[in-house]
């Protein structure tokens, strides 16, 4: 089962930079163009999930919410084989005393309140400030990290695969027609430290490869030393992966979303460790730094 | 390294039984149902057991407004409201608060704010008119949290678990009741205003009387006979009587009843300390007790008529120089009110009482004819700072508005409780079997350090106090998938220094020193974000960036220091030449 690995990465290295560069080109465009589609935690709003015992009639629902509310509410039903409930979306209620109260005359006592969320417009405003400052230090922080521990080429290695891996992760929510929540941000962010964390393992073998054999190549090395760390590679996304495809499986509907952030980032975070951090260093080192070549 | 082994197992042995130790009664708790353990149990977060998370915020520009000095000429009240309104605006633009864009507002005009603020400072500086400002500012928020506090505490009536309440930032409140259902009859009741009153306490032989007439009401109509007039003990110092801790529900339930009411003179009612005291008894034991007293129900003076209480420590010349004293002011109505009823009541107490609750109950020395009243008898200047924020509440109504709801329903947390259990266990064996099957007894030893970092996860959670949310759930489940990577790197290293030929015993020792550093930058990392996510917002996200960084910190500890010492183990027992990768 176990390996040796002799595969020639350097070979895809232009390919793969193109692929990844058109995704990351399209993804920003798509979020120019297209939005983020923000959920309540960023616009104010509130949301409630009512179950109802019986005969759901959603189009009456609607139009007692509308007319007593005087807003356009956007009502679903979600059902699945375990559950199903309706979502009421509204813009900022303060005292949801009067949904409770519409909700009596339409059903009587055969509706159970599931949840509300309710976000003030004004906490909304604040949460997107803290989550896009939450972000920016983040990449700041980690580029400020990789520049002590190992140096300025390796950072902007680093940041290229971060922006690259957190850019198409919002493009391909922006194409699933998802919302980006306070806990999707939260998933970026994670992913962000999943992805450096995969990435400073090969910058590591790399980085003692290079120590050892001043000499050598520097293709040469970055190919060799990807194989070296490719089992590790392989075995720890494959460990993150499980949990992540089983908290979409089975961590219920509050949770999918998170997770769905989750798998997509980390099948990025490692491909982009090997495919964007490594090239990105590897012309910035054969381009700029001659000192170890002259050495 | 082999003469060190002894130490390694003791640290691993004390850490895996005093996790034990810590976990146990949670486990006893959720898993057995064993309620008694319930205090002792690791908490869950409202997402899981169900209930209402409320953010109550401090309206800023209410609150300057209605701190304003009131008798301003229109001309002049315009101009104030047009300052406001530009500092909100830049307040919204900047994200920053309110009372520093109108220090930055007036600075940049050229405004003086004495001139709307005269009734908080007479200086013409700028910066100590701000000051006096953020201090009325803490002490109408602290007043808010000892107001809700007192309400929140009152409502534990579901024994769901205790309510809680939390400072966010500097204008924030969050509110959480465990396992309430009727959400607007909550909201209602924490919205509410305060009620806030300074009565005066009557005679101590008045409460006598009333104590001795509702015992003789006991005795002649209920069938279990209670001799309150045992339980409960005149005090030495006050008007007041003092009630043994253990009694003070019983008594309590006994004055809800109305025909116990209607014993108790119309214009007067029974109210209770808000804090407890504790008193050596006769037998030289440490008894703590609740006062209660018997005050007017006509107020004296109520909420609207105080002025801007401060805690300052008193000037010299005063009688209680050097001491921590309150002092506060009334406005017109209040003045001659409290001028009339001082007068009449020299060398009796006044109560200051908040939502039925006694704050403090100082004597009247003197008639206070100017309105300006010092309180005095404070131990600590914490004390002062507390009734100050306590007849804040009688200044002005604090206008509190709520800024988030998320309410979760029993059934939807208990539905989250499954999956989130559900996922981890589901999660953890995939990936132990996983790792057994690539790395056989290898994968073994990792999985026992997933297992003992999960032990070890749970005991710290508990002793941080951390409540486990469903994204706090997620985070553990993050951590298994990721933690069981040191050990990959660790693994592979070893195996690259096999197949280069080093003995076993020094293999196992350079692929562990060799992967130290790399697990220490990676873990870094990974800290660094949890440790940002940790700020971006309240509840859930936090719930899942303490879980991830905890999980990471001691997944360090089992995934290296734990593991090395089972490997360095076996060799010492069996001198296995075969290492299985």
């Amino acid at each position: 089962m176990i390996q040796n690995f002799k595969f020639s990465f350097v070979k895809y290295f232009k390919t793969m930079f193109i692929i990844s560069s058109a995704a990351f080109i399209i993804s920003v465009l798509s979020l120019f163009i297209l939005g983020i589609k923000s959920s309540i935690d960023f616009t104010g709003g509130t949301i409630i999930n009512v179950a109802v015992d019986g005969t759901i009639d959603l189009s009456n629902l609607r139009k007692v919410l509308e007319e007593n509310l005087n807003q356009s509410i956007n009502v679903v039903e979600v059902k699945s084989d375990e559950e199903s409930y309706i979502l009421l979306k509204m813009s900022y209620l303060s005292d949801e005393k009067i949904i409770n109260d519409l909700l009596e005359t339409v059903y009587g006592n055969n509706y159970v309140i599931n949840q509300i969320e309710s976000i003030g417009p004004k906490l909304g405003d604040e949460l997107k400030i803290n989550a896009r400052n939450a972000i920016i230090a983040s990449l700041l922080l980690i580029g400020l990290y990789i520049s002590i521990r190992f140096d300025g080429y390796y950072a902007i290695g680093s940041l290229f695969a971060l922006l690259h891996d957190v850019f198409i992760t919002l493009g391909i929510f922006i194409f699933m027609n998802m919302e980006i929540s306070i806990s999707i941000i939260a998933a970026l962010l994670t992913i962000v430290g999943y992805s450096l964390n995969d990435t400073i393992v090969i910058y590591d073998r790399i980085r003692e490869n290079m120590f050892l054999n001043p000499y050598r190549d520097k293709k040469k090395i970055f190919n060799t030393s990807l194989n070296q760390t490719l089992n590790r590679t392989l075995v720890t996304s494959l460990t993150t992966l499980i949990v992540v495809i089983v908290l979409y499986f089975y961590g219920g509907n509050v949770l999918k979303p998170f997770a769905i952030a989750l798998i997509i980032g980390v099948i990025l975070g490692t491909y982009s460790s090997i495919f964007i951090a490594s090239p990105v260093t590897l012309f910035l080192e054969e381009k700029y730094n001659i000192e170890t070549e002259e050495d | 390294m082999l003469d060190n082994l002894k130490l390694r197992w003791l640290v691993i042995v004390c850490t895996i039984v005093s996790s034990l130790y810590y976990i146990y009664p949670s486990v006893d708790y959720y898993i057995f149902n064993n309620l008694s353990q319930q205090k002792q149990s690791l908490n869950l977060g409202l997402d899981l057991r169900g209930g209402l998370n409320i953010i109550l915020e401090l309206d800023d520009y209410l609150f300057l407004q209605r701190l304003s000095k009131k008798n301003l000429s229109n001309q002049s009240r315009n101009k104030f409201n047009e300052i406001l309104k530009s500092a909100q605006k830049n307040a919204n633009n900047n994200n920053t608060k309110l009372i520093k864009e109108v220090e930055l507002y007036s600075e940049s005009n050229n405004i003086k704010l004495n001139k709307y603020f005269s009734n908080l400072s007479k200086s013409s500086d700028n910066y100590q008119v701000i000051k006096e400002i953020n201090s009325q500012h803490d002490y109408a928020m602290q007043s808010i949290l000892d107001i809700m506090r007192n309400r929140i505490e009152d409502h534990d009536q579901y024994g769901l678990g205790e309510p809680s309440i939390q400072k966010l930032g500097d204008n924030r409140l969050v509110v959480e009741l465990a396992g309430v259902t009727d959400i607007s009859k909550a909201k209602n009741y924490i919205q509410r205003t305060a009620d806030f009153e300074l009565s005066l306490v009557e005679n101590q032989n008045q409460l006598t009387d009333v104590i001795v007439k509702i015992q003789g009401y006991i005795d002649s109509k209920m069938d279990r006979s209670l001799a309150i007039d045992s339980l409960m003990i005149p005090d030495g110092g006050s008007e007041g009587y003092l009630v043994n801790i253990e009694n003070v529900q019983a008594i309590k339930n006994l004055l809800k009843s109305d025909e116990i009411n209607n014993l108790i003179k119309s214009n007067s009612k029974i109210v209770w300390d808000n804090k407890s005291l504790a008193y050596y008894n006769q037998d030289n034991e440490y008894v703590e007790y609740k006062k209660l007293y018997l005050v007017s129900s006509n107020p004296a003076i109520s909420g609207g008529m105080i002025q801007t209480p401060k805690a300052i420590v008193a000037d010299m010349g005063n009688n209680n120089a050097g001491q921590w004293v309150v002092n506060l002011d009334m406005n017109k109505e209040g003045r001659k009110k409290w001028s009339k009823f001082t007068g009449a009541n020299i060398n009796r107490q006044v109560a200051i009482i908040l939502d039925d609750l006694v704050f403090m109950a100082p004597f009247i020395r003197d008639k206070i004819s100017s309105g300006s009243t010092q309180i005095s008898g404070f131990e600590s200047m914490e004390e002062a700072k507390d009734i100050a924020s306590v007849l804040k509440a009688g200044e002005l109504p604090a206008p509190i508005s709520i800024v988030q709801t998320n309410y979760v329903g029993p059934s939807l947390g208990k539905d989250s409780i499954n999956d989130g259990g559900k996922s981890m266990i589901i999660g953890l064996f995939l990936v132990l079997i996983f790792m057994l099957l690539y790395y056989k007894g290898s994968g073994l030893i990792a999985n026992l350090a997933v297992i003992c970092n999960i032990i070890i996860v749970f005991a710290v959670l508990y002793t941080m106090n951390a409540v486990l949310t469903l994204p706090g759930i997620a985070g553990l489940l993050l951590t298994i998938g990721m933690s069981v990577d040191a050990n990959v790197i660790i693994f592979e290293r070893i195996r690259e220094e096999i197949n280069s030929k080093t003995p076993n015993y020094a293999a196992i020792k350079n692929g562990y020193n060799k992967a130290f550093v790399t697990i220490l930058d990676a873990n870094i990392t990974t800290l660094l974000t949890a440790f940002i996510l940790s700020f971006l917002g309240s509840g859930p996200i936090v719930g899942f960036a303490t879980t991830l960084s905890v999980g990471i910190l001691c997944s360090m500890f089992t995934a290296i220091f734990f593991t090395k010492t089972i490997f360095l183990t076996l060799f010492k027992i069996n001198k296995i030449k075969n290492l299985s990768l």
